[in-house]
């Protein structure tokens, strides 16, 4: 059966000042269909959704809505002809109630003017049950809520909206295994009503599981496009880089000897973690797994010195520390990299220069504080050089940098910082495919120099492709410590998600 | 050739340069003794200590949280009447300046310590340290000025150096050049941007934000007390109202300057270009006899239409 068109988008291109973002993509979305976007950072994703849901305006080309040719002037136009998105950070206001969030700009008014609470409550409720989460939510703030769940909500509420078409942007990143789960069987439902879903992901493996077509971008530009059974994971690689490269790097395993750099021993925090007890040696890289909210990064920056802990010791280089800032972990080698570039690593309108040099600035200064201004550009361009960050001027902004390059830039700054551990949270994470590659080789190349680095990821395969040891954690618990070579993809998920089964398990 | 005046434009450095023209021909179309040397040299005197208490404010509202310092007048109220105590105790008149300088330094610290180290919000925080202070320097002097400054002090504020204003070219200049130097060439200064754009990254890249922020109170306090001591030269007095309304004139100048009052964004010519707008339009309004209350206004509708008309060619060239 030919399903009928929901949107056409013809000749769309934009530009931003000189960069082409979009150039004459065109694509056609059917009604009930799940459509796949896929592309490296760059490639011009989020650029297409923006201007889908009315956020931005094509330079030229043309959109067309059911038949009827349509422009937009803001996201409210596209909104009320039943187009949804939900973003990849998604916006919404903590301190309201999930009632609130979900009615937000559309709230049900009685005949006097006032709110029709009951309306809403009901509505909301029936929202929330759509998406498998317990009514009781629907009067707690946002706030309250776990990252996994506030998306799901936002998700609710476009769906609640009566979208015929849902704009999902990386919609899994921050959802956990179940909740990936419940997004899935809920796109299923929204299929066979007719409404067309557009999903960009990074995650290939979910794409097949539910697309029924891939659209690749690449530069802009439309490359190519797949019905779901044409395409496999080795076609869109190649499709998406233009350039074919192999998956399977994998870290050779050696015997490593030597004295252990840091000793982590019974470290707890009430109610984040418990018992948290592990141990690296130099040029080890010990892999950090566990599903979002297990409590990993809290037990690397409690080693950093950002978060406390309640009990428990440290031992670095043979020496009992307890680091009370970063300052005092980077003095002693300890580097660690957070998760959330945009908040944690990046100074988004500060020169490329000035966001890799933050860390080294006292290095390069003399005694009364000036900075030496050829040492900070030369060791800058060495950094930019050996990372390969793609930038026109140093002096330009890092946001005019791809994501992909934008995580170059924070990495290098740590590295400029000569680390011995190096503590990478999601180091990979939302970035392209050919960058994750770089950053991968540059890891195991870290790892040959001797730096010890302690990889925390939520992806299964680059844990197991990296980590000399893995440590699992669950819900705040260590519940498996294991060499790679005895790992497979299903103990260590399993371990993830609190499934014990100690037969199964080599706890070393 | 439009595009440029409008990129031109959206510069608030440049802005501000225009708009100093602007202010000069309509303040010499509306008295005639505004364009001359004696007026200049007044002005220049009058803006001494708003120029010095700009920078504090400027610096401080640059390194983010929200930062703000409420309590400057207060301070140069508070060091000015210590001051005046120390001279008439029998204290060397410049050995008690440079005391006034480290009092100025200590009620910074204070902010620093509370609003800085503890987290209090810099809203409350100095709003608290404005009201004490002010109270506090009341309380010391019962109200009444305190004279008794030697003859010779008054060389300050109402002498020459090089045919220019004395505390200009000894007091103002080399404390801004002092911090455009920090800002530019030091760590320190990198720092101040770098916190101010994002205080989260900034820690994590090891740098100690509170401190930043602890350390640029205490120099906002330091210009206080720097202020305090041109006053009391000025007035040949310690008044215990000296400070009173340099609080919201300072922030006036810093945001008039092109500080973006949510921090990572500004540099300090702008506060200075800023503080020469505004005396220049006060001196201006005086000389042309208008009633001090007007000026007031017009320095509102300036502050608005400013910023707002700068606003619109930023956004323009986006």
């Amino acid at each position: 059966m030919e399903k009928s068109s929901l949107l056409k988008i013809e000749n769309i291109s934009k530009s931003f000042g000189g960069v082409q973002a979009l150039d004459n993509v065109s694509l056609e979305i059917k009604k009930g269909e799940v459509h796949a976007i896929v592309g490296e950072n760059g490639a011009g994703k989020s650029t297409l959704m923006k201007i889908i849901a009315g956020a931005l305006q094509p330079d030229s080309g043309r959109l067309e809505f059911e038949g009827n040719s349509v422009e937009f002037e803001g996201p409210r136009d596209a909104s009320q002809i039943g187009i949804a998105i939900v973003y990849q950070e998604p916006i919404f206001f903590r301190e309201l109630s999930v009632v609130e969030n979900i009615y937000l700009g559309e709230e049900i008014r009685q005949n006097r003017g006032t709110l029709d609470w009951n309306s809403m409550t009901t509505g909301a409720s029936e929202a929330v049950k759509k998406m498998g989460l317990p009514v009781d939510i629907i009067h707690k703030t946002m706030s309250e809520l776990m990252l996994g769940t506030q998306q799901l909500v936002l998700i609710a509420r476009s769906i609640h909206k009566k979208a015929k078409l849902l704009i999902l942007d990386e919609p899994t990143a921050i959802l956990s295994q179940a909740e990936t789960e419940i997004l899935f069987n809920t796109i299923k439902t929204l299929k066979e009503q007719g409404v067309s879903i557009l999903y960009i992901s990074h995650r290939l493996e979910e794409i097949f599981q539910i697309a029924d077509r891939i659209t690749v971008l690449r530069d802009g530009k439309k490359v190519e496009d797949f019905a779901i059974d044409e395409a496999s994971e080795d076609k869109l690689v190649l499709s998406m880089t233009g350039r074919n490269f192999s998956f399977d790097l994998k870290k050779e395993l050696k015997d490593n000897n030597k004295t252990p750099i840091l000793e982590v021993e019974h470290l707890s925090r009430a109610g984040v973690y418990q018992d948290i007890s592990f141990s690296i040696k130099p040029g080890e890289i010990l892999g950090f797994y566990g599903l979002v909210g297990a409590g990993r990064s809290e037990v690397m920056q409690a080693v950093y010195g950002e978060l406390p802990s309640d009990s428990g010791a440290i031992k670095y280089k043979e020496q009992a520390i307890h680091p009370h800032n970063s300052l005092d972990a980077i003095e002693k080698g300890i580097i660690y990299v957070p998760e959330d570039r945009r908040h944690y690593g990046l100074f988004l309108i500060r020169a490329i220069q000035d966001n890799l040099s933050a860390g080294i600035l006292r290095r390069i200064s003399n005694r009364i504080g000036v900075i030496n201004g050829h040492k900070e550009l030369e060791k800058v361009q060495d950094q930019m050089q050996s990372l390969k960050i793609k930038a026109g001027s140093i002096f330009a902004p890092v946001s005019s940098l791809s994501g992909g390059n934008q995580q170059k830039v924070v990495l290098g700054r740590s590295l400029m910082l000569n680390p011995d551990l190096l503590i990478l949270d999601e180091p990979t994470h939302g970035i392209d495919v050919a960058t994750k590659n770089e950053i991968h080789k540059l890891i195991y190349a870290l790892a040959e120099k001797n730096i010890a680095i302690i990889l925390i990821s939520s992806e299964l395969p680059e844990v197991l492709a990296l980590a000399d040891n893995i440590l699992v954690m669950h819900e705040g618990s260590m519940t498996g410590y294991l060499p790679r070579g005895k790992a497979d993809e299903e103990t260590i998920l399993r371990l993830a998600l609190g499934l014990h089964d100690k037969k199964k398990t080599a706890v070393v | 050739m439009k595009n440029k005046i409008i990129k031109i434009l959206s510069n608030r450095v440049f802005f501000l340069l225009i708009l100093l023209v602007v202010v000069m021909i309509v303040m010499s179309i509306i008295s005639p003794y505004f364009l001359n040397v004696n007026s200049l040299i007044t002005m220049a005197r009058f803006g001494a200590v708003l120029a010095l208490v700009g920078l504090g404010q400027s610096l401080v509202i640059l390194a983010g949280g929200a930062g703000i310092d409420l309590s400057v007048g207060s301070m140069i109220s508070l060091a000015g009447v210590m001051f005046g105590f120390m001279v008439n105790a029998g204290m060397n008149v410049w050995l008690a300046a440079a005391l006034t300088v480290l009092v100025g330094g200590i009620l910074g610290s204070v902010n620093g310590i509370t609003v800085a180290l503890w987290g209090l919000p810099p809203l409350i925080g100095t709003l608290g340290t404005m009201y004490a202070y002010g109270a506090l320097a009341l309380v010391m002097t019962n109200g009444v000025p305190l004279s008794g400054f030697p003859e010779s002090f008054s060389f300050l504020a109402n002498g020459k150096v090089f045919g220019l204003p004395s505390q200009i070219i000894l007091v103002v200049l080399p404390a801004f050049l002092i911090l455009f130097f920090i800002m530019q060439k030091t760590n320190f200064g990198r720092w101040i941007y770098l916190v101010g754009v994002n205080e989260n990254a900034a820690q994590f890249s090891g740098i100690q934000v509170k401190r930043v922020r602890f350390v640029l109170y205490v120099i906002s306090g330091i210009l206080a007390g720097l202020g305090a001591i041109i006053m009391s030269s000025w007035l040949m007095a310690a008044r215990p109202d000296t400070g009173s309304g340099m609080d919201m004139r300072s922030i006036t100048v810093a945001v008039l300057g092109g500080i973006d009052i949510y921090g990572g964004v500004g540099n300090l010519v702008g506060t200075i270009l800023a503080v020469i707008i505004v005396t220049m339009i006060a001196t201006g309004l005086q000389l042309a006899n208008i009633n001090t209350i007007w000026q007031l206004a017009v320095l509102g509708v300036i502050l608005l239409g400013a910023v707002s008309l700068n606003q619109v060619f930023v956004s323009k060239t986006k």
